[in-house]
């Protein structure tokens, strides 16, 4: 008889995993400094989630309010290891909440005349990351904004290694085509 | 292209995925932690207020069509008021003769109180 094996069954329970099961039941209780280990340790995922989605100049608060809808709900989390994904979840609804509520509002550009020093340059090529496939867009932000490596991503998102040096392979690849740089 | 420099920032860099990273670090974030204290007040206050950004708009946004329906609900109470108290009446004015109603006779003009069918009451002061 040919046997299947079972990814889940055979999945081993990780430190990282012990470790962030303990510090989702310390903020599930109140601790205010296990709720800023998890904000030092997603916020960047975060930030790079509503990046893709959002105008700059308002990611910062949506950071805050993800963080602050994560911290109430928190008890709803059956499994903490799936919590990059839970919160990654939170922050694409709340960017699609924020876009909804704006869209009768008029659209600043992100760039500014006097107020942001960042060459037009920059948010030229993070215009072209936004037009990425999601999977794509979101890795690229995470590994050059936030600086997080592969193994990283791959940690905090909840993705296997593998996706994720995928996602950063073709998404480098299309970014490149389109920004018309030699590969 | 060098993809283990993408997957491994600290192996050999790939200039031009240096270039990038260079760029587009600069929209990296340093904001700090929500106040866990604010949080909880913030929670205490009702789930509205828990997020901290967005509340106000979209109180805003319902505000107008909640006092538009407000205001008619007022009209529509208004209106049946003024339309159904107390008895309606007709403007009358004499032609000829000496007419009267009931045991009261009518003088050059005066208004003639009537029933919601439109007759007249039997006397001035009596229901319909």
């Amino acid at each position: 008889m040919e046997h299947v094996l079972n990814p889940v069954a055979l999945h081993r329970v990780t430190d990282r995993e012990v470790s962030l099961s303990g510090t989702i039941r310390a903020v599930a209780a109140g601790d205010r400094d296990a709720f800023s280990q998890l904000y030092a340790d997603y916020s960047r995922m975060v930030h790079a989630v509503l990046l893709g989605r959002v105008p700059r100049r308002d990611v910062d608060d949506l950071v805050q309010d993800v963080f602050v809808t994560a911290y109430t709900r928190i008890r709803e989390l059956r499994e903490p290891a799936a919590f990059g994904g839970w919160i990654a979840t939170i922050a694409r609804n709340r960017a699609t909440d924020y876009l909804r509520q704006s869209r009768e509002q008029v659209e600043l550009p992100d760039e500014l005349p006097g107020g942001d020093p960042i060459e037009a340059e920059t948010f030229a090529v993070l215009d072209v990351i936004r037009g990425l496939p999601e999977a794509y867009r979101d890795t690229l932000l995470m590994r050059l904004v936030e600086g997080m490596s592969g193994q990283e991503i791959a940690d905090r998102t909840g993705l296997a290694p593998g996706s994720v040096r995928v996602n950063l392979h073709r998404g480098m690849k299309l970014l490149r085509d389109k920004l018309g740089l030699e590969t | 292209m060098k993809d283990d420099y993408l997957w491994d920032p600290s192996s050999a860099p790939d200039p031009e995925v240096e270039r990038l990273e260079r760029m587009l670090g600069r929209l990296r974030s340093n904001a700090p932690a929500p106040d866990v204290d604010q949080v909880r007040s913030a929670v205490l206050l009702g789930p509205r207020s828990a997020t901290l950004k967005g509340s106000r708009y979209v109180s805003l946004r319902f505000l107008v069509p909640t006092l538009a329906a407000a205001a008619s609900i007022v009209a529509m109470i208004g209106l049946t008021w003024q339309t159904t108290r107390g008895t309606r009446s007709w403007e009358v004015s004499r032609m000829t003769g000496q007419p009267r109603i009931g045991s009261a006779p009518l003088a050059g003009t005066g208004r003639l109180g009537v029933c919601a069918r439109g007759r007249p009451v039997s006397a001035p002061g009596h229901a319909c």
